[in-house]
């Protein structure tokens, strides 16, 4: 009785906001065309030249709007690789991110912190996770939780400088090789070639401390973040290490021009680069003056070590209206077998998804574009077993490349490492618990 | 009356002050993340900003008009709440639920930037406070609410966009501007508050002053109906009295004096005349019998009114729906007796008694039902008045019991009390003969 008295007593502004709020659900629930936004970037992830980058996604959007014809699917295009990041955040920051979205591996700690990419462990139950290699899904985890899936990867492999090899007598390493060998074919090859008193023959360009602490299979971090563990003996070995390799050039520093010029034996090397300049055109413009080649990155023993994997991950938005579809694109671009099939012949990198690395039509793309390379489907495997992702926390981008200037500071300068390696551990842990 | 009017008008403004400037603070928040968010992204610094939050805000343009549509729909239900007058207790709990809900909604969307809108539900819930548990409930609720609806509390339980992340965004100018506005808008707001409050418990003190000294008034004007009861009393003794003196006078005195002058004649006389002596013995005689008579109309006179219009029956029955009428008493009498006829004393000290026992139940025991029971059994004559009240264990006999016992020995019966069970009061009166008629 109240309430209905209530309801007369009402006055007009009340029923004419009564009347707008239901107009405006009916507005919002009219069903109309659905638009999944999506966002990727122009170029290749790892820096090579890249001319098919949309080529992949137009065929699966082609793909999904057949399947969903009540869906339309839109990206923007023409985004830079560089911009990308920023073009995200401002996306995020308005609140109008896409959908689905590709993550970079520097943005992917920050975003998953901040709560902006859905988590995908309650969807995960659709896909059957074995199929990935181990360390391309764990690049999307944070925190034990799926915020990404890979979408790409790309593993680091050994440059090899096979004509200056040859020239040296030094036979070209197998794939279990190990830094000992590593750091023995460097100090053979590093020499003064021409008779100047300046050497002109190096061992290795650009392989830095991060590339030997995966050499050995070192941890830093704890699982969380909120631990370091730089401060143990194995961290002091492999810096020794590549302390020792830097010794060898006697106080020279190399430039990638050296390098280009074939003076240089090791390099390491991303497999996106090598399946870039290995072929038909660029292997006529760029490390054309020698035969070159890639093998496994060394090991500090053949059973332990790691290489850097590297992995474009692609995420959807917690904030997005169309959750299902979202994921059903998500998993049709990282999941479906033919798209990461035609992956591997647009692009540079390689599947995720052991089946499709492990196919026929993979090793007779790799073999195509490799002539008689020692890059085969075995080494790929291998490569991809024996891989690792970064450590996954909020603050790690920022204190590795912290580290990375120290760590050079403190080599270059030969500083005592115990003692820099203890108080690095010191102002780590004070960093990760703040 | 005109300060009543005055205090609800200051409290109308301050209340209202309060609102307009809720309105300013909200409008503020809601800018400063939508502004910040375009210079921000202007300015080519999200990547960073990112970096410096905990967790993603929402939607800039939802946080502004959100919160303003929000807080629309707050002032609308403080505006129901005002107009809605006549509400009962559970209407009073509704509003506040939704106004505390929706209040926590909008400093939700507003990253818990600012809780100073907690202050105006509360001033709003204090205005229609009743004295019961369940608003003061609300009150300690809505003071919990306000301690820890803070960012820094908050966001220890749950993933929140830090609020100061979007001012320190600005450069330092802007960003010292910004802090002293919002620093002067909550300081003003708080000072609202702090008003309100202070005018409101002012008006309880003065209300609670003048109830006071109302209730002081009434005692005086009791205090007073009392002494005039008490003269009223003391003047019917007075004239009672008065009455007595002037019936013995005219009654006893008239028949004594002519008795007395009578019997002198007749000193006189016996010797000389005998048989004139007896002719005036024999008119003292009916002098005296005369008297007797006017002083058994004299007593007639004094016996309680209802007894000489109604009898004894409907005397009794008058007189207990004299009672029932003034009160929620309910005396059921059951009258046995007849074929009885008493003597008038009898009658009298039964209805005394009768009287005293009505008193007695609605005075000490708060009886709400009182079962009277007159009759006869075994040539002795039973009353039995029994209340269902409180009763009592010790049986205090005051002045009224005593003056009964005593009345009821006077024509050889006896009285019992029984405080167990209600209060019992059993008269026993033996009958004497010719009483019974038939």
């Amino acid at each position: 009785m109240v309430l209905r008295q209530g309801i007369f007593k009402m006055n007009k502004i009340t029923k004419i906001m009564i009347i707008v709020v239901v107009l405006l659900v009916g507005i919002i629930c009219y069903p109309q065309k659905v638009v999944l936004t999506i966002g990727i970037f122009a170029g290749s992830n790892w820096d090579v030249p890249s001319s098919e980058s949309y080529t992949l996604i137009d065929e699966a959007i082609a793909l999904f709007e057949e399947k969903y014809p009540n869906v339309e699917v839109q990206y923007e295009s023409g985004i830079l690789k560089d911009d990308y990041s920023d073009w995200l955040a401002d996306k995020m920051l308005a609140g109008d991110e896409p959908d689905v979205f590709m993550v970079l591996n520097s943005d992917f700690n920050t975003f998953s912190s901040l709560g902006v990419l859905e988590n995908l462990s309650s969807y995960m139950d659709d896909i059957n996770t074995s199929l990935y290699y181990e360390s391309a899904l764990e690049a999307g985890s944070y925190q034990d939780q799926q915020y990404a899936l890979p979408y790409e990867c790309n593993p680091t492999l050994m440059f090899v400088n096979k004509t200056l090899l040859e020239k040296e007598g030094i036979e070209i390493p197998d794939n279990d090789w190990t830094l000992d060998d590593f750091y023995n074919i460097c100090k053979q090859i590093t020499k003064d070639s021409d008779g100047d008193g300046i050497i002109d023959q190096y061992g290795v360009y650009n392989y830095d401390w991060l590339d030997a602490i995966y050499a050995y299979g070192i941890d830093l971090f704890d699982e969380d973040g909120t631990e370091c563990y730089i401060n143990q003996s194995s961290v002091k070995e492999a810096i020794t290490f590549v302390q020792k390799l830097i010794d060898l050039n006697q106080n020279q520093n190399l430039t990638s021009d050296q390098f280009d010029k074939g003076q240089i034996a090791f390099s390491p090397m991303t497999l996106a680069e090598y399946r870039t300049y290995k072929p038909y055109p660029w292997r006529i413009k760029k490390y054309s003056q020698f035969e070159w080649d890639c093998v496994k990155m060394p090991s500090s023993s053949t059973s332990t070590g790691y290489s850097e994997i590297s992995t474009t991950l692609i995420s959807m938005s917690s904030r997005s209206t169309h959750k299902t579809l979202a994921w059903e694109f998500l998993k049709l671009l990282t999941y479906d077998t033919t798209l990461q099939q035609n992956l591997i012949q647009y692009s540079q990198g390689i599947s995720a998804l052991k089946t499709v690395t492990q196919s026929d039509e993979t090793i007779q793309i790799i073999s195509e574009e490799a002539g008689d390379s020692l890059v085969n489907l075995s080494l790929l495997d291998e490569v991809m077993e024996s891989t690792r992702s970064s450590s996954q926390f909020k603050k790690y981008e920022s204190i590795i490349s912290s580290l990375d200037i120290s760590i050079s500071n403190m080599i270059n300068n030969d500083e005592d490492i115990d003692l820099s390696l203890a108080a690095f551990q010191k102002e780590i842990n004070q960093t990760l618990n703040e | 009356m005109i300060r009543i009017h005055n205090y609800h008008k200051t409290i109308t403004t301050l209340h209202i002050l309060m609102i307009y400037f809720n309105l300013i603070i909200v409008i503020f928040y809601g800018g400063v993340y939508l502004l910040s968010t375009r210079y921000i992204i202007q300015n080519e610094m999200s990547r960073a900003f990112l970096d410096k939050l905990t967790y993603i805000p929402h939607h800039p343009l939802y946080v502004f008009f959100g919160s303003i549509i929000l807080y629309g729909f707050l002032i609308l239900v403080m505006y129901y709440r005002r107009i809605h007058k006549n509400f009962r207790k559970q209407w009073n709990m509704i509003y506040s639920c939704l106004e505390v809900f929706l209040c926590f909604i909008l400093i939700y969307l507003l990253y818990m930037g600012y809780n100073g809108l907690i202050l105006l539900v509360f001033c709003d819930c204090i205005l229609y406070m009743r004295e019961d548990k369940s608003t003061r409930g609300m009150l300690v609720a809505l003071v919990i609410i306000y301690l820890l609806s803070n960012y820094d509390v908050f966001s220890a339980f749950m993933h929140m966009t830090d609020p100061d992340a979007y001012f320190e965004a600005f450069s330092v100018s802007i960003r010292s501007l910004l802090m002293i506005s919002k620093n002067i808008l909550e300081t003003m707001n708080i000072l609202l508050f702090i008003t309100f409050i202070i005018v409101y418990i002012a008006n309880q003190i003065e209300e609670n002053e003048n109830i006071a000294k109302e209730l002081d008034m009434i005692n005086q004007v009791n205090q007073e109906l009392r002494n005039y009861a008490a003269i009223t009393e003391k003047i019917g003794e007075d004239n009672e009295r008065k009455r007595l003196a002037r019936e013995i006078h005219d009654t006893l005195g008239h028949a004594l004096t002519g008795i007395a002058a009578g019997v002198d004649a007749c000193i006189a006389m016996i010797d000389i005349d005998p048989d004139a002596t007896k002719k005036q013995l024999m008119v003292v005689s009916k002098v005296v019998r005369q008297g007797i008579g006017d002083v058994r109309n004299s007593l007639n006179k004094l016996r309680p009114g209802a007894l000489e219009e109604h009898g004894f029956q409907g005397a009794i029955e008058s007189m207990i729906e004299e009672f029932t009428s003034v009160s929620d008493l309910k005396i059921d009498f059951n009258y046995q007796l007849d074929h009885i006829d008493f003597e008038n004393t009898k009658e009298d000290v039964l209805f005394r008694a009768i009287q005293e026992s009505i008193t007695n139940s609605t005075r000490h025991g708060h009886a709400t039902h009182i079962q009277i029971d007159l009759y006869q059994q075994d040539n002795t004559l039973y009353l039995k008045i029994h209340d269902n009240g409180q009763g009592c264990n010790d049986i205090i006999q005051g002045y009224g019991l005593k003056q009964m016992k005593e009345r009821i020995g006077m024509i050889n019966g006896e009285v019992h009390y029984d405080g167990s069970d209600g209060f019992l009061t059993i008269i026993m009166i033996p009958m004497q003969r010719g009483e019974n008629y038939d």
